[in-house]
């Protein structure tokens, strides 16, 4: 098992291949989201090349109203 | 007509999607501002938040979206949140924000130089959230910003043009730069105060969404914005020190009978 924090609450989970993998798992995905892992950035066309290890923060962030 | 990175639009009002009472009141605010772009932003994911409302009304309507990287205090996290926004809206429009101070939200400008250096050799058509000051605005332009946003006040204030002479200055100085006015707009006579003075656009928010009436409110910024721009255009006469009388004083009657 590994700990990793996803939007800033932590979770413990085993593995993931990759990051498209275990976004597969995630129950309350959004329609609309996009990415970041450790603080950078990761296109759609590029999950299944991140990789998801131990103490990754990843961030799932949804449009949103601003000003 | 209002040029944007190559893109034209005929309003010059440009409305911000957040702190209405609901998504509805929202909607029937830009359509009554008859504004054609609107900002948005994008945060986390909340528990819950399985179905995004907000989005599906954005989406549905005839206007432009640009996002913003509000909250970011750095050039690292505006570039990241740029990068996803552009991924998310499917738009390379970016309304760079990194605040330099948490009180005031003043922008801090050596951040927003680099992150805009860096955004837009990537790409992006970056809109500077920034003051009025010259050095930095320059700065801006050097790293390849095509557009301004000078604030009027500190985001959210309500205040209206707190520097004049600065935003005067800036336009003197930068005549062929599209500046618009961000942030601080409380009233729609500050709106047309900006556009008298020859401000290009203006972005604002707070003062429709939190108005006892927001879709009243949109539609007198739509007016006032427009009659700003056609009084600039029409060139607005310059203010004298005494008082001259606009009544032709050649022919006055009694003039000789006055004690």
């Amino acid at each position: 098992m590994i700990t990793i924090t996803i939007n800033g609450e932590t979770e413990r989970c085993a593995p993931p291949e990759n990051l498209q993998v275990w976004l597969q798992y995630r129950k309350t995905l959004p329609k609309y989201f996009a990415v970041a892992v450790n603080g950078q950035f990761v296109a759609k066309e590029n999950y299944h090349q991140q990789a998801i290890e131990h103490g990754c923060e990843i961030e799932i962030l949804i449009p949103m109203q601003g000003g | 007509m209002l040029n944007l990175y190559g893109r034209s639009f005929t309003s010059r009002l440009l409305l911000g999607t957040a702190q209405y009472p609901s998504p509805d009141i929202m909607r029937e605010a830009i359509i009554d501002s008859c504004c054609e772009i609107v900002t948005v932003s994008i945060r986390r994911q909340l528990m819950g938040q399985s179905d995004n409302v907000f989005w599906q009304f954005i989406k549905q309507m005839d206007v432009a979206v640009l996002p913003n990287t509000a909250g970011c205090v750095s050039a690292k996290e505006a570039i990241t949140t740029a990068e996803m926004a552009r991924e998310l809206f499917g738009t390379s429009w970016i309304k760079l924000e990194v605040i330099g101070d948490q009180n005031s939200l003043r922008p801090d400008p050596f951040e927003s130089v680099i992150a805009a250096k860096e955004l837009v050799r990537q790409g992006f058509a970056v809109f500077p959230y920034c003051t009025e000051d010259l050095v930095v605005c320059d700065r801006l332009l050097a790293a390849g910003c095509q557009v301004l946003m000078p604030w009027g006040a500190p985001i959210g204030t309500g205040r209206g043009l707190t520097n004049v002479a600065g935003l005067v200055e800036l336009r003197r100085r930068l005549p062929d730069v599209t500046l618009i006015v961000d942030a601080g707009i409380g009233a729609p006579s500050h709106a047309a105060h900006a556009m008298e003075l020859g401000m290009d656009a203006v972005l604002l928010n707070t003062a429709v969404a939190k108005a006892i009436d927001p879709k009243g409110m949109a539609k007198a910024f739509y007016s006032v914005i427009a009659g700003g721009r056609l009084g600039f255009e029409a060139g607005i006469m310059p203010p004298r020190t005494s008082a001259t009388p606009s009544t032709p004083v050649v022919g006055l009657p009694f003039w000789h009978s006055a004690p």
